[in-house]
């Protein structure tokens, strides 16, 4: 970062070149747009440049990536509840790779998509980064500016959603199983 | 055991859990169906979620970055900073102070020169090429200084 500040475009490049994947793969599960994800990753970039000189090292970068990557994220989806009409687009998503993604995966996919998409936005967050960047609960706290019991609630709220919204897929046994077989 | 929190239970599922907090949630897995159909739940749930990768295509995020700092700037920054940077900008600073001050004080002095003398006045006006005692030459030489002036003296 020390180097960005000093406006080495080398150095801001290595740091695309490292964070790009988990950026744009973030941006687009909570936005749920190849094209959006893309864009959310560019403008991250861009004002960690210019943001770079007064960057205070006082948490790791990728706490302060992540959280304007949120901040960003949140711009977009308020944008999209104010002015639907406008943002209204079919989903652009990435291109499916066949060979990994069989019919029965790519059900799976399309109901825990619309499952998470579902969610309401701070609970959307709060579980994308639990899940899939494996935040701890502070980190999740210091990336969205939330309190870590704020963030904890969101986590119960978010994974009891899902479980419901899942819950057909779901091959539970039932609480009373071992009753009936005993 | 109290039957764990649910954030427990996921963070169980999430396996983040201490190896002692998670055996003890085990143990109370094994005893309590409530809870272990809370936690198969989450299971589930937590599985077809991982069944959710983004698989990326080739993208060229870089050369876009790039290409909007450019757009957004027309250059792109070199602004210096961090203390070493204020103290070549407040000692550039100083020597452009110092300069205006230099020039400004130099303008100040050549306009508050007396009244000229004779002799300037004449030096100015080439006077000093021209016979003293010749008014014929002293008007023909002011005239074009002072046309109006003249023009009845001439006539």
């Amino acid at each position: 970062m020390a180097a960005v500040a000093d406006g080495r475009m080398a150095a801001l490049e290595e740091l695309a070149r490292r964070h790009q994947d988990s950026v744009i793969a973030m941006a687009y599960r909570l936005l749920g747009r190849w094209d959006s994800a893309e864009d959310v990753a560019q403008d991250a970039f861009v004002r960690i440049y210019y943001a770079a000189p007064a960057y205070q090292p006082t948490a790791k970068f990728t706490t302060w990536l992540y959280r304007i990557v949120v901040n960003r994220c949140l711009d977009l989806k308020r944008r999209q509840a104010r002015d639907p009409v406008s943002t209204a687009q079919t989903a652009i998503d990435p291109p499916d790779d066949p060979a990994t993604d069989p019919l029965d995966a790519r059900e799976t996919v399309e109901r825990v998509r619309e499952a998470v998409r579902r969610l309401p936005d701070r609970q959307q967050i709060a579980v994308v980064l639990h899940r899939y960047e494996d935040l701890s609960h502070r980190a999740i706290a210091d990336a969205t500016g939330w309190s870590e019991s704020a963030v904890e609630s969101l986590l119960v709220r978010g994974y009891a959603n899902l479980r419901e919204a899942l819950s057909d897929m779901n091959e539970i046994d039932p609480p009373d199983r071992r009753e009936t077989a005993g | 055991m109290d039957h764990p929190a649910e954030l427990e239970l996921i963070e169980w599922v999430a396996g983040r859990l201490t190896p002692e907090r998670a055996a003890a949630i085990e143990t109370h897995l094994a005893a309590c169906d409530p809870c272990r159909h809370k936690a198969s739940a989450q299971r589930h749930t937590w599985d077809a979620m991982g069944d959710w990768t983004v698989t990326l295509p080739a993208h060229h995020l870089w050369s876009c970055v790039e290409a909007r700092l450019r757009d957004t700037s027309g250059h792109v920054r070199r602004e210096r900073t961090g203390w070493p940077w204020m103290v070549v900008r407040a000692a550039a600073a100083i020597l452009l102070a110092a300069a205006v001050g230099h020039v400004a004080g130099r303008w100040v002095r050549s306009r508050a020169v007396g009244p000229p003398s004779t002799t300037t006045f004449a030096e100015a006006l080439h006077l000093d090429a021209l016979g003293a005692e010749s008014p014929v030459g002293l008007t023909a030489a002011m005239r074009p200084l002072m046309p109006g002036l003249l023009k009845e003296d001439i006539r």
